[in-house]
């Protein structure tokens, strides 16, 4: 029985740390697939334009493992690129999950990440990355 | 000149940051501040020539220098809607005038003409090669420094002038392009002036999956100019020329030789690989003068595996020189010339002397942090026979005489 609830405990807690990730855009957008969330978010597809959460989410660099099997380090290095090359500017941070709904909300070419949980009607799931 | 153009630069800077109303994030014209940075440290074990990066005057021998690639550099974007942008870049390094004088390295206004095109205007990266844009940004390179023999051809790293940018999928593929043309100088210590006018050139590449293929040309008039070594040795053959004593032929010597509006073209193709763990880029070129700078041929191959944060890398490249090396004068048909004869023959061939070299390397890459590389490199370079290669002989030293040399280079990469 204490084994039991232990193992009960020990999944609960996998389940809060494995945060449901889903990419959300405006209303109005259309679906995408996730190799075409890696490339607006590693600067490739400058159709949309990515919203990154700042750096000490803690879901920044599971997005982006998730979506562009890269590490953060790597990431920057893109980015870097990018920004060098006077071609690209890296992502705007924003503080949280609820800026991120407005500013996906206000503009149908803006795409973002946030947690499945946080999801409302003012934005549309594009993708989900479970 | 150089006071004329850092003036230029911190004007350039004051501006974008004077612009009022940048500090608030309130729809006007948004700045975005980065900027990257080198320490570097090189030492050689061989102080008969210095081991630079072309056109630098002075670089490493057998005490450690700190000049061949420490660099800092500050870039300033002031986007003003969603179809103009500005962009400044200044950067400070050991440059071709011996000097640290920041310099205006990039300043151009860029136009976003719907989804796929944008048109820029102004000061912008030289991209004659892969990864020209940002080869002074060691952060975002595997290796210490881009590798020389493919390189060191061409020291024109910016032009002024206009491109037109291209960028579009199709289907999983990302094709971007680039047209451009504009001119470029450089000023060197000894106060030489090579330029490059009327470029014209395309650049070209595609991303698929992990494979990303490019081709690149550019053609243009390449003149030197102000080169003291140079005007007194062509100048010498013309004079010697005009003297009745049949000697006519260097007076086309000297106009095949001298870089005065004469046809160059630089072509290359490369392609670079990010698969899982394995890094990998590989680049093929070649410099084409019709004028005493040597046509040559420069390859590299690198290959890398990540462990976790740490890259080792091992790099082969080759610069092998097309033209001519030397060349046989005519014999002094006059006792009276023999001596002039010998200081012209001496002065066409030192000119002429092999740039082509060749080299194995292998280093290591430690991601330290997310925005900070630390990197260790070891080359083995072979110059050609009874040359320096890409090294520069100052004044004072022997030179290689096609003697190889072993290259020690650690560097911290940063970027913010």
């Amino acid at each position: 029985m204490k084994k039991l609830c232990i193992t009960l405990a020990l999944a609960g807690a996998a389940t809060l740390a494995r945060a449901d990730i889903v990419v959300i855009g405006n209303p109005a957008a259309g679906s995408l697939t996730k190799e075409q969330v890696s490339d607006v978010f590693l600067g490739k597809n400058q159709s949309y334009t990515p919203v990154d959460q700042v750096d000490s989410a803690p879901i920044r660099a599971e997005f982006y493992k998730k979506a562009t099997g890269r590490d953060a380090a790597q990431v920057k290095a893109t980015w870097s690129r990018l920004v060098f090359t006077g071609k690209g500017l890296a992502p705007k941070e924003l503080p949280d999950a609820a800026a991120v709904k407005k500013a996906v909300a206000a503009d149908p070419k803006v795409v973002g990440y946030i947690d499945k949980s946080a999801v409302d009607g003012s934005v549309k799931v594009l993708v989900s990355l479970d | 000149m150089s006071h004329q153009r850092r003036t230029i630069a911190l004007a350039a800077l004051a501006a974008l940051f004077s612009t009022p109303g940048l500090a608030q994030d309130t729809g006007g014209p948004a700045l975005s501040l980065s900027g990257f940075g080198t320490v570097g440290a090189v030492k050689t074990n061989n102080s008969d020539a210095d081991y630079v990066i072309p056109g630098q005057p002075d670089g490493a021998g057998k005490s450690v220098d700190f000049g061949v690639d420490s660099k800092i550099g500050v870039q300033a974007t002031a986007t003003f809607n969603l179809m103009f942008s500005a962009t400044a870049q200044v950067l400070s390094k050991h440059n071709s005038e011996g000097k640290w004088t920041p310099g205006l390295e990039w300043a151009f206004g860029k136009a976003k003409l719907g989804d796929k095109f944008s048109l820029r205007v102004g000061r912008m990266g030289a991209p004659f090669f892969m990864v020209s844009d940002f080869r002074d940004v060691g952060y975002t390179n595997t290796w210490i420094r881009p590798p020389l023999d493919v390189y060191g051809q061409i020291t024109f790293s910016h032009f002024d002038g206009a491109d037109l940018l291209y960028s579009s999928s199709i289907g999983d593929t990302n094709v971007t392009a680039q047209f451009f043309a504009g001119s470029s100088k450089v000023k060197y210590a000894n106060g030489a002036r090579p330029e490059l006018k009327r470029i014209v050139g395309v650049n070209a590449s595609a991303e698929i999956g992990p494979v990303t293929l490019r081709a690149g040309h550019a053609q243009g008039k390449f003149s030197v100019t102000r080169s003291q070594r140079l005007d007194q040795l062509f100048n010498g053959l013309r004079t010697v020329a005009a003297l009745p004593v049949g000697l006519g032929s260097l007076g086309s010597l000297a106009d095949d030789l001298e870089a005065d509006s004469k046809d160059a073209t630089f072509t290359g193709i490369g392609a670079s690989l990010d698969w899982n763990n394995i890094v990998g880029s590989a680049e093929y070129t070649r410099r084409r003068t019709d004028s005493f700078l040597a046509d040559t041929t420069g390859w590299y191959l690198t290959g890398g595996y990540r462990f976790g944060t740490w890259t080792p890398y091992v790099t082969l490249s080759k610069l092998k020189q097309d033209s001519d090396s030397s060349k046989t004068l005519p014999a002094a048909p006059i006792p009276q010339l023999a001596g002039t004869m010998a200081a012209l023959s001496k002065g066409v061939n030192d000119t002429l002397a092999s740039v082509g070299q060749k080299t194995v390397a292998a280093g290591v890459r430690w991601d330290a942090m997310k925005n900070i590389a630390v990197k260790a490199q070891f080359d083995h370079i072979k110059p050609d026979a009874r040359s320096s290669g890409q090294f520069v002989v100052r004044e004072g030293q022997s030179g290689l005489n096609g003697k190889s040399v072993n290259v020690y280079s650690v560097a911290v990469d940063f970027v913010w």
